[in-house]
């Protein structure tokens, strides 16, 4: 796969990648920074790329890691421990007066812990199965399975606790 | 919906179908557009490196020969010179004058001196006579002299160079 088709396939995922970070509490505008990230780390590390293997695994495993890499920077920026979840659950709020299913979404997934919202996102959203799953995040099939099962329950109370 | 977390549904029962079905029916965010990633162009860096590694070559290399041009001995006069080299007028030293003479007369670096001239012009020897005579043809051409000993006790033994005319 010459470097053309692989960045044509890759621009693919630009709304996924997008996505996937404003749905874990990253601005729109700091997203749109992270997807060029992404895709600059994809230029850095094409020739790791097998084309046997899904790029969307490969793509997201990079996504992960600079969303890791943002929150660290963060971290260092504000000279505190906060975890980037803990910041977006405070930050994103239910939207109270609106109706936007979107902003209720994200503020749903953002009641979750990390390693169940990254479950969600990949397993759900991203609609990944969990053999890919795993091999992004590096854990067993098997914890993928039982993550997503907790987070779904988690999920459905965050929902039963706003309809009521 | 995957296998997967078909499978997971499944065994968490139906009302889980709706929190995913919520899930996915919020309208995802689009890209702005406004940013747009393409990776570097490789084969025009590799054309720009190639040309970049030949211009550093003809860069270098003039810069080799500049250097070498500049530590050529400056003329302290103009006009037209020749280099000479005295030989005693031995036997041998004529015979390597001869050897060494090429075919318009002249000498790869030295020229000769008068002396070793008059040596050649007296010699019985068939070749040093025509080693002369060339000789005497090329200066001429040229407007040059053999060095007189004067000049040559002037500019040293050897390797001293001969005014045009001289």
């Amino acid at each position: 796969m010459s470097d053309e088709e692989l960045l044509a396939e890759a621009r693919k995922f630009e709304k996924n990648l997008l996505n996937f970070f404003w749905r874990q509490g990253v601005q729109y505008s700091e997203g749109e920074d992270l997807v060029q990230e992404t895709y600059l780390r994809l230029w850095k590390y094409r020739r790791e790329y097998k084309p046997t293997a899904k790029l969307s695994t490969f793509l997201f495993l990079m996504a992960r890691q600079v969303r890791i890499d943002a929150l660290r920077r963060q971290t260092r920026r504000e000279g505190r421990e906060k975890s980037w979840g803990k910041e977006a659950a405070t930050s994103v709020g239910p939207s109270v007066g609106r109706a936007d299913a979107r902003e209720d979404v994200r503020w749903a997934v953002a009641q979750l812990s990390e390693p169940h919202r990254e479950v969600v996102e990949l397993g759900v959203f991203q609609d990944l199965p969990y053999a890919e799953v795993a091999e992004i995040l590096g854990i067993p099939v098997g914890t993928v399975k039982s993550r997503m099962s907790n987070a779904l329950k988690k999920l459905k109370e965050v929902f039963d606790e706003r309809r009521s | 919906m995957n296998g997967d977390l078909e499978s997971t549904l499944n065994e968490l029962g139906p009302e889980y179908r709706a929190v995913v079905a919520r899930l996915r029916s919020a309208r995802e965010i689009e890209p702005s557009g406004t940013r747009a990633f393409s990776f570097p162009h490789t084969e025009w860096w590799r054309r720009a490196g190639y040309l970049a590694a030949a211009s550093l070559a003809v860069a270098l290399g003039l810069s080799i020969f500049m250097q070498d041009a500049a530590k050529a001995p400056r003329e302290p006069y103009a006009g037209a010179k020749v280099y000479t080299v005295a030989y005693a007028p031995t036997e041998e030293a004529l015979e390597v004058i001869v050897a060494s003479q090429r075919a318009d007369g002249s000498w790869t670096n030295d020229f000769i001196t008068r002396q070793n001239a008059a040596a050649l012009r007296a010699s019985e020897d068939a070749r040093m006579k025509v080693a002369y005579r060339r000789a005497v043809r090329y200066l001429r051409s040229k407007g040059l002299a053999p060095l007189t000993d004067e000049e040559l006790k002037l500019r040293g033994e050897y390797a001293a160079r001969a005014i045009a005319g001289a």
